[in-house]
Formats: structure tokens, C-alpha cells, sequence
């Protein structure tokens, strides 16, 4: 079979919450923009899969923010809480240190990583056959990023909405 | 026209129907129920209905072909894969070609259909996988012996075979995969002569 040349893609913003429960064997998800098509590629370790949304087909993109910001900050607190209880009841100040630099520290740094990466989100896109979840829209800035470039290239193909 | 047709959208949270002037919300809205922020993007294909299919012809003289699979019906194109005249019943445009059902269903089995081919091995990460895990174990030091030529082979194997995968197309993966196999066969090499030349010089 001939091989087809390759189609230029280009990346949309976003990826796949790592910090999602059992995401070790769920498939990273990205998107990608086709010239007339968006790729939706899942990738494990030994396989790439693929689905092709025409744009012409697309019908909405639905972005809306989850709670999972909080609920990560209520699940790093946990080991920063122990960590500081660890550190006040130990005497030994080589344990201390050990405790800080272990548990307090670094979730600490989670915690500051987690506001700082914008609030989290879920992405949907709908075609006449169904929604569709899109795990690369997790957090809010990049996500809304990535809809205006596929919002973008939608309306290139359909034209726009006519306001109500 | 367009927008007069849109039909009303729930919330994908709370499943509360939202009005139609919320389309398209190009700016965060909260949705009045559950109070969530969103977006929501509409386009035109939401209100363009689908078009009808087309049932085939009726055949009314002999001097006419007959679809393969509808012996009553009109032919109407012949299949791009097979030749078969098929009716318009029956007549599938994929990428701009007529193919017929049982070629489509061929295609999308044998994966022949460049379309339909949506998995694809990654040799590249599979041989990186090789060469790399086997490090991580004392166990796993001794199997390098036998996955690093097998690393090795995967990366001479694929390297110039042009990739199948639709993004991620680079060699990186195959390059870091070579360095680290060669360094653990020049490791066992240097394991193996060293001690043939002092059993033997």
C-alpha cells in the first residue's frame, strides 16, 4: 500500500491531566489541527490511536470548570498537614528537616503549582453522532486558548453563527 | 436563520435547559442553575439538519445496469476499490472516492483505507522501553545482554521505513534508543573480552 504523505498538524494547547485518578492507564490525550479535520491522538506506551473530527461536522465546544482544582488542593493539604504534625512531635532536628523536605515541601510546591496552572476544566465537542470528552482541555487558560484556535478553523469551513 | 434554529442546550452539569440567546457564549458565562462557568461555541452545523439518503432507483428496462447488491435497483457509479456498479443506496464517498459497502467494510478491517487506519504501533517507544527498563533492576541488568540487541534491531528495523504515525514523527526516540543500546553492548563486550583475555592471555 502507497504511503499517503503526511498531513501537517499543529498542536492545540492542553494535556492530559497526569494527577487524574488511574491516569498511569489512561492514554495521554491530545488535539491536534488538521487542514480540514481536528485529531484527536491517545497515546500509551505502545500504540497511538486516532479520531478524526471533520471540521464541517463539528457542532459546539463546551468548556466548563470543575471543582478538581480544590479537591487536588484538599488532597496535597493531607500530606503537608502530616508532614507539619511529623515535624512537631520528632525531636530530632535531623528528622525535622527530613519531614520538611519530604511531605511539607514539596506539596507545598503542588499546591502553588496547582493555582498557578489556572482553574481546572472539562472539554466536550459535539457532532451530529454524539459529545465527545476531550481530556486535553483540563485546565482553564490553555483550554480557552485552544477553543478560540478550533473555533477559529470551525468557522473558517461553516461561517459563523448568526446572533439571535 | 441559522441561530433561529439552534436548539436549547443543558447544562452539562446540572442537565438544566439552557436558552438559546446563551449560543454561542464566547465569553465565560455562569450557567443560572448550578452557577458553573462555561463556554460554549456553537456553530452552524448544530442547526443544518441532516441530509436524507438517497434510496436507490428503481430499474425499469433491461438495457440498464443493476446495482451488485440491489438487483432492482439502478447503478448508478461503479466502485473505485472492486468495479462493482453499485446503486446510490449503496455508493459510499470516502475521500472523494465511490467505494461500495463490502469494500468499506474490507477497508476498514484490513485497515487498506488510509482513513480508517487510527492505531498505529510506537516501535520507537517500544525499543526505548527495551533498552531503558531492563536498567532499572539488578535482574534486569543481566536481561540487557539480550534486550539490548533487540533495541538495537527495532531502531535499524523502522529507521528507515517512513513513520505511520500521523504526529510525533521525529527519530529522537530511535537516536536516544541507539546510544543507550550501544553503550550497554559496548558494557557487555568489554565484560565478555575482559575476561576471555584473562583466561586466555
Amino acid at each position: 500500500m502507497e504511503t499517503p504523505p503526511p498531513v501537517p498538524y499543529r498542536k492545540l494547547p492542553g494535556r492530559t491531566p497526569t494527577l487524574r485518578f488511574g491516569s498511569v492507564a489512561v492514554p495521554q490525550s491530545s488535539l491536534w489541527l488538521g487542514p480540514d479535520h481536528l485529531l484527536k491522538v491517545e497515546d500509551t506506551p505502545t500504540q497511538q490511536s486516532y479520531k478524526r473530527f471533520e471540521y464541517r461536522d463539528i457542532q459546539e465546544i463546551f468548556l466548563q470548570r470543575t471543582p478538581r482544582q480544590l479537591y487536588l488542593t484538599i488532597w496535597f493539604m493531607v500530606p503537608v498537614l502530616l508532614g507539619s504534625l511529623l515535624v512537631y512531635f520528632s525531636s530530632e532536628p535531623g528528622l525535622q528537616y527530613f519531614f520538611i523536605g519530604a511531605l511539607v515541601l514539596p506539596f507545598i510546591g503542588f499546591i502553588a503549582w496547582n493555582y498557578i496552572a489556572s482553574p481546572t476544566c472539562d472539554g466536550y465537542l459535539r457532532t451530529a453522532v454524539g459529545l465527545e470528552f476531550l481530556p486535553s482541555f483540563s485546565r482553564w487558560r490553555p483550554s480557552a486558548r485552544a477553543v478560540d484556535l478550533l473555533a477559529a478553523e470551525i468557522e473558517r469551513v461553516q461561517g459563523v453563527v448568526a446572533p439571535t | 436563520m441559522a441561530a433561529n434554529t439552534l436548539r436549547a442546550r443543558e447544562c452539562l452539569r446540572c442537565g438544566f435547559a439552557l436558552p438559546t440567546e446563551f449560543f454561542p457564549s464566547v465569553v465565560p458565562t455562569p450557567c443560572p442553575k448550578c452557577d458553573i462557568v462555561f463556554i460554549a461555541r456553537v456553530f452552524p452545523a448544530a442547526a443544518r439538519a441532516l441530509a436524507p439518503g438517497t434510496a436507490g432507483e428503481t430499474l425499469l428496462g433491461d438495457d440498464l445496469s443493476s446495482c451488485f447488491f440491489h438487483p432492482t435497483k439502478k447503478a448508478t457509479v461503479a466502485c473505485a476499490q472492486c468495479g462493482r456498479l453499485v446503486c446510490s443506496l449503496c455508493d459510499l464517498e470516502i475521500d472523494g472516492r465511490h467505494i461500495c459497502p463490502a469494500c468499506l467494510e474490507t477497508g476498514r478491517k484490513e485497515e487498506t483505507i488510509a482513513l480508517f487506519k487510527n492505531k498505529v504501533k510506537r516501535w520507537d517507544n517500544i525499543g526505548l522501553m527495551l533498552a531503558v527498563l531492563p536498567s532499572f533492576t539488578i535482574v534486569g541488568l543481566y536481561l540487557t545482554l539480550f534486550t539490548a540487541p533487540a533495541a538495537l534491531f527495532i531502531v535499524f528495523w523502522k529507521w528507515r521505513s517512513p513513520s505511520e504515525r500521523l504526529v510525533h514523527r521525529g527519530k529522537a526516540r530511535h537516536i536516544f534508543t541507539l546510544v543507550i543500546a550501544l553503550a550497554q553492548i559496548a558494557v557487555w563486550a568489554a565484560i565478555l573480552f575482559g575476561s576471555l583475555g584473562r583466561r586466555f592471555f
